[in-house]
């Protein structure tokens, strides 16, 4: 706890004021008998922090995807650029199969390209429900993540470590991070999951663990981050799961070989006819 | 007068009496047991929609329809308790109930299967459907069960049977993803593939609930006591509730009527000729009787009796058979119909004793009441017996007395 | 004897005709409505066999189970050699690979399911017989990018001959494969579930879509006489097992959900139903010869006096009875047969009823045709006969119990 501190320039004051006040609540609380965790950080506060993590002016980023279906494994490459959280543009390079598959997100929309027959798809309807190249990943997934705030009122719960497989160089290993837990539940009813539960590390404030739920409550999704990255102000995992726990054995994983914050973006690169060049 | 000697022939070739009586008694039973037995299985395929998939009528919100591929939960009657309260009161309603249906990924952790999922009310859903019955192995759902009756074509493939767990995946009205984790109840056998194959049923409150529906259903359905009266009755719904879609059965069983409609060609002509063969042999004895009572003919013209007398001396005996044949066939008829409607025919299990049927369809039908087949018979008995009496009689009451004496 | 029975039928001509009258319908309406349900109940496994099942299928055993999602990862690898280990049985007559896929093809914004097969259009001819049923333009050519689509699914999709359909969907290995296809001809079988929701292209093009290379979802096998599809099945799945060990199993065409067992539950019903009509008819020709034979004591009782003994009486009367029953059936046999004939060629058109059902799975063709079957036709006269001759034993015993002296003395 001590480290991050120090490297965490910004919110360290607030942090250390903040737990002053939390001592301050506790002693409080306990003369007036009841128990507000939430008076120190509350679980939209720390949103936002992992939202400002995850905001970063453009990005580049090289990644390999390996989907785990049963016994069978597929990889895949990319290459994708992005410019804060709505725009972002993602191009297959790997395998041959795959190469040239493009995808565009703007906001709210998704399209994508395919090269065999040159056509640019709108993902709408009841395609966004459909996993993305056969992933974990429903393109539904990718659209909601951004909506966190206005669809889910946020309640810190408590603290925990959470265990996280970790693969690097292809061993794998379990790392441990202290974590803000948020149980997050709908608020509107258009959501697709209508419960989350995240483990938001503390140090990074990187969600290294998600479950989302059914409206019955049960599991249908965990996903990780882990090999976290430290890049300049930000944190950014370099390894991510997704597991969909209807399908038997069935895991996917990203690994990001290359990242890139602030690059200058290729001209007219988050448009339509970009998909086609 | 005639009267007298109509009777008294009769009981004097007796033996010849008993035979037309007998023909037309035998060939209307006939009739009437041929017609309720096609009849009754064109019906089956009938019963079998509109006990467990359609009932007699159903009231869907605007719209609902139009989508109905889908099987959309947004365009559901929202509130469907007041309808269904003043519906419900009309004196030919039988029985009256809402369902929820909804588009299902039925899971067994491994494997996912697309099926559909039948949302119904565990206290009234026998007023209108026959589920309950159905329930081959196992037993029924109650309200407030967090428990599933799967078809049994699903519980099949899947191998799973009652007690097992499965998951029924599916979204929200919503489109909220749910979940839910329920136990098979029980098995249903209803041999209609759409249900055994591809359906589960939950209870309706769980539906509800889980679905995200509120009050709503998706569907009202309506089983009337007298089916015949349906039309009437839809122009009536129609008026009582304007912002709502009827459909009757008959909309909505579209390809089993089509097969149907060829079914009932092919079932009328086959009625049309039991009947015509029996109306041969009805005045097949008529005319070999009477043919054969030429020289009885021979004497009452000689006699004195005019043609016309004779005539409608033979025409009253025909009649008066007919009477009796008529009365008799009807009787019989409407007698060996009472097992063929309240037992039927299990078809499935003369095949089993023949050889292998195959897949284990039992195709058993019952038997119809049609009062208007009662009608037709006793009338056509009379009547044929009357008119082909004429014929005879006239031609040999055209022969000179001498001539007519001298045949034999 | 044989005279004496000749001459009575024709001494009282219009006994006989009343007495056959009834035997003739009952004999032609059994072998015209024979003909028609035997018809289309043939046109269902016709249409089943040539399409979905053959007469015998290879699967991979990981297929069958699941069969219901076309799995494409649980395929036939490296196809050849198990076609070939097939096509040796000597009961078959051919054995091809076919892919069988599922599309969702994007039609005003909903998803409409549509099946895709993956065929050697030059086999075709023995298999589903797409080339007779073309309509417009002409058959798919191996190694093109072509496509047949069904008139209906044509209809739907608002395209035609020269007409490019993007065909989208997932791959055995969960990529999105994707093609331009030209609609190169548009077939109609008469069969509303084909014509509105299939497709054909080059199996090789399917390959390469799929991302199914050298493999196939299923291989079609045809047997010489398809009862014995069973046992050739059978020793096709011993074969295999042979080298690959539980790899593979073999379907029959009688595996094909219930169908089968609904036919035969069918046909059963109308065979009572007949053998009721026949029974009503066999009931009136007993009236009508009973009647007869009161009538005919003189005759009778002339036959007597004759010398004929009681059993050559009863004989005579059966004679009788056969001739007449003989010659009635044979014409109800060339009337239901004629009837059946012109069923056969012109069939009854339900096209327009069809067409306006919506979702009508039955692999029905719209036009409902019966068979012509010497086979039905034979045996609806020997059945006529049969019946005649049946109903004619009592009759025929009171004949022979006459007396000469009371039958004399009618005079």
């Amino acid at each position: 706890m001590t480290n991050n501190k120090l490297q965490i320039t910004n919110n360290t004051k607030i942090t250390i004021f903040k737990f002053k006040y939390l001592i301050f609540g506790i002693v409080w609380s306990l003369v007036l008998g009841s128990w507000n965790f939430a008076s120190a950080i509350t679980g939209n506060e720390i949103i936002n922090k992992v939202d400002a993590n995850m905001t970063y002016g453009t990005g580049r980023f090289e990644t390999t995807m390996v989907i785990n279906v049963r016994d069978q494994v597929r990889t895949k490459k990319m290459v994708s650029w992005a410019e804060g959280r709505n725009k972002s543009f993602a191009e297959f390079t790997y395998p041959a199969r795959d190469k040239g598959v493009k995808y565009l997100k703007i906001d709210d929309n998704m399209w994508m390209y395919l090269p065999s027959v040159d056509k640019i798809i709108k993902i709408a309807g009841h395609m966004l429900r459909q996993s993305m190249m056969g992933s974990d990943f429903s393109y539904e997934d990718a659209l909601e993540s951004n909506k966190l705030r206005e669809k889910y009122s946020i309640k810190l719960i408590g603290e925990e470590t959470a265990s996280i497989t970790e693969k690097v160089e292809g061993e794998e290993k379990k790392v441990l991070y202290p974590c803000y837990v948020l149980d997050l539940t709908a608020k509107v009813k258009d959501v697709t999951y209508w419960r989350r539960k995240i483990w938001v590390h503390k140090g990074t404030f990187v969600p290294v663990k998600e479950e989302l739920f059914a409206k019955s409550g049960k599991k249908l999704k965990v996903m990780t981050l882990s090999r976290i990255q430290k890049y300049g102000k930000r944190y950014y995992p370099l390894y991510m799961t997704m597991e969909n726990l209807l399908r038997k054995d069935s895991l996917t994983e990203m690994f990001v070989d290359k990242a890139q914050f602030d690059v200058r973006l290729p001209a007219g690169i988050f448009t339509q006819r970009n998909l086609r060049k | 007068m005639l009267l007298k000697l109509a009777f008294r022939n009769i009981f004097r070739h007796f033996t010849r009496t008993f035979l037309t009586f007998l023909a037309i008694a035998i060939g209307l039973m006939f009739l009437i047991l041929m017609d309720s037995m096609l009849t009754g299985i064109d019906q089956e395929s009938f019963d079998r929609i509109i006990n467990y998939e359609t009932g007699h009528i159903k009231i869907f919100d605007r719209g609902y329809r139009e989508d109905e591929e889908n099987l959309p939960l947004d365009k559901a009657i929202d509130n469907p308790a007041p309808i269904v309260a003043q519906v419900g009161k009309a004196s030919e309603v039988a029985g009256i109930t809402g369902r929820i249906n909804f588009r299902i990924m039925l899971s067994d952790g491994v494997d996912q299967y697309p099926a559909v999922g039948i949302a119904v009310d565990p206290k009234d859903d026998e007023s209108v459907f026959r589920l309950k019955q159905a329930v081959d192995k196992g037993e029924f759902l109650n309200e407030g069960e967090e428990a599933m009756l799967i078809g049994e074509g699903l519980a099949e493939d899947f191998a799973v049977d009652v007690g097992d767990y499965m998951t029924v995946l599916t979204r929200t009205k919503y489109d909220t993803y749910q979940a839910l984790d329920l136990r098979i109840k029980g098995i249903l056998r209803t041999e209609d593939p759409k249900i055994d194959w591809a359906a589960i049923v939950i209870p309706l409150d769980l539906g509800k609930e889980s679905l995200d529906m509120g009050k709503g259903v998706t569907e009202i359905d309506i089983k009337l006591k007298d089916p015949a009266r349906i039309e009437q009755f839809r122009e009536m719904l129609a008026k009582e509730i304007p912002a709502m879609e009827i459909a009757t059965w008959k909309d909505l069983a579209a390809d089993v009527l089509a097969i149907a409609q060829a079914k009932r060609g092919g079932t009328s002509v086959l009625l049309f000729s039991v009947f015509i063969i029996a109306l041969i042999g009805i005045s097949n004895t008529i005319l070999l009787a009477a043919f054969e009572r030429t020289r009885e003919i021979g004497m009452m013209a000689a006699m004195g009796m005019r043609r016309g007398q004779i005539v409608r001396l033979f025409v009253l005996e025909g009649a008066m058979i007919g009477v009796f044949g008529s009365i008799t066939g009807c009787l019989l008829g409407f007698l060996l119909n009472i097992p063929l409607v309240t037992y039927g025919i299990n078809w499935g299990a003369m095949m089993r004793d023949i050889g292998d049927v195959g897949y284990r369809i039992t195709g058993a039908s019952r038997g119809v009441w049609n009062i208007d087949m009662f009608v037709i018979a006793f009338i056509a008995g009379i009547v044929i017996s009357a008119l082909t009496s004429i014929y005879p009689a006239r031609v040999a009451s055209k022969m000179e007395p001498t001539e007519a004496l001298r045949k034999y | 004897m044989f005279k004496i029975a000749l001459r009575n039928i024709f001494r009282n001509k219009r006994r006989s005709i009343l007495t056959g009258l009834s035997i003739a319908v009952a004999v032609m309406i059994a072998i015209y409505m024979w003909s028609l349900v035997e018809g289309i109940m043939d046109n269902l496994f016709d249409n089943t066999i040539r399409m979905t099942s053959g007469h015998v299928r290879v699967l991979n055993t990981n297929y069958v189970k699941r069969e219901k999602m076309l799995p494409l990862e649980a395929n036939i690898q490296d196809y050849k050699p198990v076609e070939k280990i097939a096509a040796a049985n000597p009961d078959v007559t051919l054995a091809a690979g076919r892919i069988k896929f599922g599309v969702l093809l994007d039609y005003k914004g909903n998803n409409k399911p549509v099946f895709g097969t993956g065929i050697i259009p030059g086999l075709e001819g023995k298999i589903s017989r797409l080339d007779q049923k073309i309509v417009s333009g002409r058959m798919i050519e191996p190694g093109k990018e072509e496509i047949n689509i069904g008139a209906n699914l044509a209809n739907d999709l608002g395209l035609k001959v020269g007409d490019t359909l993007t065909v989208v969907t997932q791959t055995a290995y969960g990529s999105l494969g994707a093609m331009n296809l030209k609609i190169v001809g548009v077939f109609s079988f008469g069969v509303v579930s084909i014509d509105k929701t299939t497709f054909f292209m080059p199996l090789s093009k399917a390959q390469q879509l799929l991302d199914l290379e050298d493999a196939v979802t299923e291989i079609f096998v045809f047997v010489k006489d398809m009862d014995k599809a069973p046992k050739v099945a059978q020793e096709i799945q011993n074969n295999l097992n042979q080298i690959y060990p539980d790899q593979y199993v073999t379907r029959t065409w009688r595996d094909v959900g219930f169908y089968w067992a609904y036919m035969r539950l069918a046909k059963g019903t109308y065979a009572v139903i007949y053998f009721l009509v026949l029974f009503l008819a066999s009931f009136t020709i007993l009236n009508t010869m009973y009647m007869a034979v009161l009538e005919r004591t003189k005759e009778i009782g002339m036959m007597k006096a004759l010398g004929l003994k009681d059993g050559q009486v009863m004989g005579v009367i059966l004679l009788e009875a056969t001739l007449v029953g003989g010659i009635a059936s044979f014409i109800g046999a060339i009337w239901g047969s004629g009837v059946a004939y012109y069923l056969t060629v012109v069939g009854i058109d339900f096209t327009a009823t069809f067409e306006t059902m919506g979702n009508f799975n039955f692999p029905i063709s719209s036009i409902y045709r019966a068979i012509f079957s010497w086979g039905i036709i034979f045996f609806g006269f020997c059945m006529g006969i049969l019946f005649s001759i049946m109903a004619a034993i009592p009759p025929s015993l009171r004949a022979s119990k006459m007396e000469p002296t009371e039958a004399l003395r009618e005079i």
